[in-house]
C-alpha cells in the first residue's frame, strides 16, 4: 500500500471529531472512522471519501451519537471517602507513635509557643484596651503642663492649675465639655463607729459624670456632684459598707457617711457601676469638688499659681487639637505673662486619652500607666514565639519526610495524584495544630490563676474574644492568624513530601536533593536569631533590674517596717509628743534599733516648690525643690549621711507649723541654690513663698524614687503628722513577736486606727514590678524560644546526620576518629550559629538600647553580654547537635555499610 | 416467556456480530451490512445501535486490535451474548413456527 499516511482525512474534520465526541468512544471511533476512509479511498477515491467522512463524522458528533454508559476500568475513589479518611488517620496516628520522643517535641513546641502566645496576647490586649469603654474616647484630652525656669524644664506634669480647664473652655469654642478633678488619696470612711479600709477617691467637678462614661446605677449624674460634701459610690463599696443588695440602692440616697477626721457629714447623691479595671483612672468614691472650697480653701477655684489639679477637655467632632494646641502659647501669654504669675513659664498640650495610660511619660500621674514599649515588645515576643513554634513544625516535619517517603511512592503507584497527597499531608498538619491549639487553650486556661498573679492584672482568654482590644475585631484576626499559620505551616511539609518522585523512592536510589536544604538552614537561622535576641534582651533586663536593686540608693532601706501613722487621730498640740513618747515606748524593745516618723517615704512622689530663692543671693528667678517632712530621727533610721552641720533637734519642731523654721536640704538642692559645696551652705537662709528657712545641715543626696528618675532636689523640713509613716528599723529575726509588740504600742497610743505595715525595701521595689513582669516574662520567652529552637535545630541534625550515616561508616572504615567525626557534623550546624549570632547583635542591641532609655540611671552596654550570650547560643546548640553527632560516630561501620 | 423487543436494524446488526464471530467492529459490521443488504448505512447508526445492544446485555464487547491503518487505535470488538444468541433463536424459532401456520399459496398470489 503506497503511503498510508496520504490517505488520512482532513484535519480539521479529525479535530472536530476529537473535540466534540464523547471521550468514551473516542478512540475506537477515530480508528472505525480512519479504517472506513482507507476503505472509501481505495473504492471511491479521495473526494468521495471525503464526503462520506464528513457525513459519517456528523452521524457520531452530538446530538446524534449515543453515549456508552460510564463503566470504570480504574476507579478513582474521592479522597474524601470514608475509608480514605480512616487511612489517613491510621498513618497520621501510626507516623505520631512510630517516633514517640519526635512527635513529642514537635507537639510540645507547638503547644508551649501558641500557649505562651495567648498569654501574651491577653496581656498586651488588656493593656492596650484601656480607657476604650469611654464612648468619647477620641474626643477626649488631658491638659498637660510643662514649667520652665531659665529655660530649663522643670516639671513636666499632668497637674495643673485649677483655673485651666474653665478658662480654656470659655476662650475656645472648639472646646465642647472639660472636667477638672482632684486626686483626694486613699481615705477612710467612717459610719456609726465602723470604719472602712482604704479607698481611693477623688474630687470631681459637677461635669465628670456627664463628661466620662461611669454610668450611675442610682442618682442624677447631671447633679450628684454640684452640692458641697456630695459623694458617690461604687457598687462594691456600697456594698461593703452598707450591705445594700443591688435592688436597694436607690434607699442609699441621702445617707450620710463621714470621711476620714472631717466632722461634717458626706451625704450619698449616687451609687455608680464600679471603674472597669481597664479605667486608667481608678476610684471607689467621688465627691464634689465644692468640698475642696470648704477643706483647701477657696483658692482651688481661682489660684493661678497653686497646682493639683487634672483638666480633660471634651473637643467638637469637627475640631482639630494640633490647631487649638497651637493657640496655647498665646494662651500662656495672655494670664501667665512669662514666669510673673506663676514663677515659672508655663506651656500647655494636650494629651489624647487613648495615649493616657501606655504612652504618658508625665510627673504626677493621677491615673495608672504603663510602658507602652514594653506592651509593643511583648506583642513583638509574642509574634516571634508563635512564628518560631510554626517553623519549628515545618522543620521537625520536613526533616522527618525521609521516612514518609516509601509511603508517598507506594500512594502515588496506587495512583494517587499529588493534589491528593498534598491535601492529606495538610490536613495532617492542619489536624495535629488544631490538636496543638485545643492543648494550648487548656494549658492557658490552667495556668491563667498563675499569670494573673505574676503580673497582677485581671486577665483572662474573654479578653481575646471581644472583650478586649478591638473587640470582636480581635477574635477574628487571630482566628485568622492561627488559621492562616496552620495552613502555611502545613504548606511547605505536603508540597515537600508530595513531590517525591515514585520510581525513585522505590528503587531504593532515592537521595535526598540539596534544594530544600537551603530553606531548612534558613529557618534554624531564623529562629536561632529571634532566640539569641531574646537571650541578649534577658541578660540586659535582669543586669538592669540587678543594678536598680543593688544600686546604692543613698540611703538603707534594710529591715525597715513601715506603719502607717494613725489618721483617724486628732492633731492637736499635743500630738508632737505623744508621737515622741511612742516611739521612744517602742524603742525600748531590744529588736528596735531606731524609729523615724514622716510626712512622705521613699518611691512616693514628692510635692513641689516653684520659686525657691536664696537669701542674699542676686539671683533674679527661683529654683523648684521638692519637699520632704522628716522628723529628727529620719536620717539615723535610714543611714543617710549628714555632710555638714547638724541633724534637726526637738526645738526645732513645733505643733504650730508656722513657726517652723529650719530646714535640712540635701545636697543638690544646696547646689541648686548655688553653693558650691555642703559647708557653705549651713547658716544661709532662702524662700519658699516667702517665707524665710534657715539651712542648719546638708545631708547627702539619695534616690527618693526609682532609678528611672534623677536624683531630686529636697528640701527637708521638720514637720510632724498623724497620717504619715512610721519607720522602724529592726534588728531581730523573730519579725512576727516585734510587729506583735508594735502593733500592741501602737493600739495602746492611738486607739480606733488600723495597723497596717509594709518592709520599706519590698514597697520601694515595687516600683520596679512591671519592670521584673517584663524581666520574667522575657525570660520565660526566651527560654521558651530557645528551647524550640533546640527542638528544630535536634530535628534538622539527627535528620541530616542519618543522611550521612554511610560517609560516615567510611570514614571510620578509612581510621577516622570520633573527635574528627563529630566535629566535622557540628561544623555545619556552628555556622549556622553563628550567622544567627551575627544577625541579632545589632537587633539586639537595638532593642536593648530602646528599653535602658526610659532609665535614669542605667547599665552600660558591654560588649561581653552579648559575647555570653553568643557563646550560650553556641553551647547549647552544640549540645543539642552533639546527641546526634556522637551517637552517629559511634555507631558501628559494619551496620551502616552492609544495608547496601 | 418475556422477549426483549428487537428492532429490525438492531436484528441485523446482532445477526452481523454473530456472523462476524469475534471479528465484529463497527467498520466490519457496517461494510458487511453495505454488502449484504445494500443499504447505505450511516457509521452513526451502527456505532449507536452496537451500544444499545450492549445496554441491552445482547452484545459484551472488549478493547483491542489496533492496527497501523487505524493510527494505532484499539477497535471495540463486539461478541453475541448467551442473552442475544437466545433472543436471536427466538425471533428465529417465532418465524418458523408462523411461517408453518402459513397456507399454502397465499404468498404465492399476493407475493409476485
Amino acid at each position: 500500500m503506497p503511503q498510508p499516511n496520504r490517505r488520512t482525512a482532513p484535519r480539521w474534520a479529525k479535530r472536530l471529531l476529537a473535540w466534540l465526541h464523547p471521550s468514551e468512544t473516542l478512540e475506537e471511533v477515530e480508528g472505525d472512522l480512519e479504517e472506513l476512509y482507507a476503505y472509501w479511498h481505495r473504492r471511491a477515491g479521495k473526494t468521495e471519501a471525503t464526503l462520506r467522512y464528513l457525513l459519517n463524522v456528523v452521524s457520531v458528533l452530538p446530538p446524534f451519537v449515543r453515549r456508552r454508559p460510564q463503566t470504570n476500568y480504574y476507579p478513582q475513589p474521592s479522597s474524601l471517602r470514608p475509608d480514605m479518611i480512616r487511612n489517613y488517620f491510621k498513618i497520621a496516628f501510626r507516623n505520631l507513635l512510630k517516633n514517640k520522643v519526635f512527635s513529642l517535641v514537635n507537639l510540645s513546641g507547638l503547644v508551649f509557643g501558641i500557649t505562651a502566645c495567648l498569654m501574651i496576647l491577653q496581656y498586651v490586649s488588656f493593656e492596650l484596651s484601656f480607657d476604650q469603654f469611654q464612648t468619647d474616647i477620641d474626643r477626649i484630652y488631658r491638659v498637660t503642663n510643662d514649667r520652665f525656669q531659665q529655660g530649663k524644664l522643670v516639671q513636666h506634669g499632668t497637674i495643673t492649675y485649677p483655673t485651666i480647664g474653665k478658662t480654656m473652655a470659655k476662650d475656645y469654642q472648639e472646646i465642647d465639655a472639660y472636667t477638672t478633678l482632684v486626686n483626694g488619696g486613699t481615705v477612710k470612711f467612717r459610719r456609726e463607729k465602723s470604719i472602712f479600709q482604704e479607698e481611693q477617691i477623688f474630687y470631681v467637678d459637677d461635669h465628670f459624670l456627664t463628661f466620662f462614661t461611669f454610668p450611675l446605677l442610682v442618682g442624677d449624674p447631671q447633679t450628684a456632684m454640684k452640692a458641697p460634701n456630695s459623694l458617690v459610690l461604687s457598687e462594691s463599696n456600697a456594698k461593703r459598707i452598707f450591705g445594700a443588695e443591688p435592688g436597694e440602692y436607690a434607699r442609699l440616697i441621702g445617707q450620710s457617711l463621714y470621711v476620714d477626721l472631717d466632722t461634717e457629714p458626706f451625704r450619698i447623691t449616687g451609687v455608680m457601676k464600679d471603674v472597669p479595671a481597664t479605667s486608667h483612672l481608678r476610684f471607689g468614691a467621688l465627691v464634689s469638688y465644692e468640698t475642696l472650697v470648704r477643706t483647701w480653701g477657696p483658692w482651688v477655684k481661682t489660684s493661678w499659681d497653686g497646682s493639683d489639679m487634672w483638666h480633660y477637655l471634651k473637643l467638637k467632632p469637627t475640631a482639630d487639637a494640633a490647631a487649638l494646641e497651637q493657640k496655647f502659647p498665646a494662651f500662656s501669654e495672655r494670664y501667665f505673662n512669662g514666669d510673673k504669675v506663676s514663677g515659672s513659664v508655663e506651656k500647655f498640650a494636650l494629651q489624647p486619652l487613648r495615649k493616657a495610660h501606655l504612652y504618658s511619660d508625665y510627673e504626677y500621674e493621677i491615673g495608672i500607666v504603663n510602658n507602652g514599649k514594653a506592651v509593643w515588645t511583648m506583642l513583638i515576643i509574642a509574634a516571634f514565639i508563635l512564628l518560631i513554634a510554626w517553623v519549628n513544625y515545618i522543620n521537625l516535619a520536613t526533616a522527618r519526610s525521609l521516612e514518609r517517603a516509601k509511603e508517598v511512592g507506594v500512594r502515588k503507584v496506587a495512583g494517587a495524584t499529588t493534589g491528593q497527597l498534598i491535601g492529606q499531608f495538610l490536613s495532617e498538619s492542619v489536624l495535629l495544630n488544631l490538636f496543638a491549639l485545643v492543648l494550648a487553650l487548656i494549658l492557658t486556661v490552667m495556668l491563667q490563676p498563675i499569670l494573673n498573679e505574676m503580673v497582677g492584672k485581671p486577665l483572662s482568654l474573654s479578653l481575646l474574644t471581644g472583650q478586649g482590644y478591638g473587640g470582636n475585631l480581635m477574635a477574628l484576626a487571630l482566628a485568622g492568624v492561627f488559621a492562616l499559620g496552620l495552613f502555611l505551616s502545613g504548606f511547605y511539609p505536603a508540597f515537600a513530601l508530595s513531590a517525591f518522585q515514585a520510581i525513585q523512592v522505590l528503587k531504593g536510589s532515592f537521595k535526598r536533593s540539596a534544594k530544600g536544604i537551603w530553606v531548612r538552614k534558613s529557618l534554624v537561622v531564623f529562629q536561632y536569631t529571634a532566640s539569641v535576641v531574646l537571650i541578649i534582651g534577658t541578660f540586659i533586663v535582669f543586669r538592669q533590674l540587678e543594678y536598680m536593686r543593688k544600686k546604692n540608693l543613698g540611703f538603707n532601706m534594710d529591715q525597715v517596717l513601715v506603719v502607717s501613722g494613725p489618721a483617724l487621730t486628732r492633731w492637736d498640740s499635743t500630738a508632737i509628743d505623744r508621737i515622741t513618747s511612742f516611739k521612744a515606748e517602742v524603742k525600748r524593745y531590744p529588736a528596735i534599733q531606731a524609729a523615724a516618723s514622716s510626712l512622705s517615704l521613699f518611691g512616693n512622689r514628692l510635692s513641689r516648690s516653684f520659686n525657691v530663692k536664696r537669701v542674699g543671693s542676686n539671683a533674679e528667678k527661683g529654683v523648684t525643690v521638692s519637699q520632704m517632712g522628716v522628723d529628727l530621727d529620719f536620717f539615723d533610721t535610714y543611714r543617710i549621711k549628714l555632710l555638714a552641720g547638724r541633724n534637726f533637734i526637738t526645738t526645732d519642731s513645733n505643733p504650730d507649723g508656722r513657726k517652723v523654721k529650719n530646714a535640712v536640704i540635701n545636697l543638690s538642692a544646696a547646689r541648686l541654690l548655688g553653693f558650691s559645696d555642703a559647708v557653705s551652705a549651713v547658716g544661709q537662709k532662702f524662700t519658699i513663698f516667702g517665707r524665710e528657712w534657715e539651712i542648719v545641715g546638708v545631708v547627702s543626696d539619695f534616690h527618693q524614687q526609682s532609678l528611672r528618675h534623677p536624683i531630686e532636689p529636697i528640701v527637708f523640713q521638720p514637720f510632724y503628722t498623724n497620717g504619715g509613716y512610721y519607720s522602724f528599723k529592726i534588728a531581730s529575726t523573730d519579725l512576727e513577736k516585734t510587729i506583735e509588740q508594735i502593733k500592741a504600742k501602737y493600739q495602746a497610743f492611738f486607739p480606733g486606727n488600723d495597723f497596717s505595715y509594709y518592709f520599706m525595701d519590698e514597697q520601694f521595689n515595687r516600683q520596679y514590678r512591671d519592670d521584673q513582669v517584663f524581666g520574667q516574662i522575657t525570660t520565660f520567652f526566651s527560654f521558651l524560644a530557645v528551647l524550640i529552637a533546640s527542638l528544630g535545630l535536634f530535628g534538622l541534625s539527627s535528620y541530616t546526620i542519618s543522611q550521612r550515616s554511610k560517609e560516615i561508616g567510611v570514614r571510620k572504615v578509612l581510621g577516622a576518629s570520633v573527635t574528627s567525626i563529630v566535629a566535622l557534623l557540628s561544623k555545619d550546624f556552628l555556622k549556622l550559629v553563628l550567622i544567627a549570632i551575627v544577625l541579632a547583635a545589632p537587633i539586639a542591641w537595638y532593642a536593648v538600647s530602646q528599653w535602658l532609655e526610659d532609665f535614669a540611671y542605667k547599665i552600660d552596654l558591654s560588649w561581653w553580654i552579648f559575647a555570653l550570650a553568643g557563646v550560650l547560643a553556641v553551647g547549647i546548640a552544640l549540645i543539642t547537635v552533639s546527641f546526634q553527632s556522637i551517637k552517629a560516630a559511634l555507631m558501628n561501620p559494619v551496620k551502616t555499610l552492609r544495608s547496601e | 416467556m418475556r422477549r426483549t423487543y428487537l428492532g429490525e436494524f438492531e436484528e441485523i446488526v446482532l445477526l452481523m456480530v454473530a456472523i462476524l464471530d469475534g471479528e465484529a467492529y463497527g467498520v466490519t459490521v457496517s461494510q458487511e451490512i453495505e454488502q449484504h443488504t445494500g443499504r447505505q448505512v450511516t457509521f452513526g447508526t451502527v456505532h449507536n445501535t452496537l451500544i444499545r445492544l450492549e445496554e441491552k446485555g445482547f452484545v459484551n464487547s472488549l478493547l483491542g486490535g489496533a492496527t497501523a491503518e487505524r493510527g494505532g487505535r484499539r477497535k471495540r470488538l463486539f461478541k453475541v451474548t448467551a442473552l442475544g444468541s437466545r433472543a436471536l433463536q427466538d425471533i428465529q424459532q417465532l418465524r418458523n413456527e408462523l411461517w408453518q401456520l402459513l397456507p399454502p399459496n397465499t404468498l404465492k398470489l399476493g407475493g409476485s
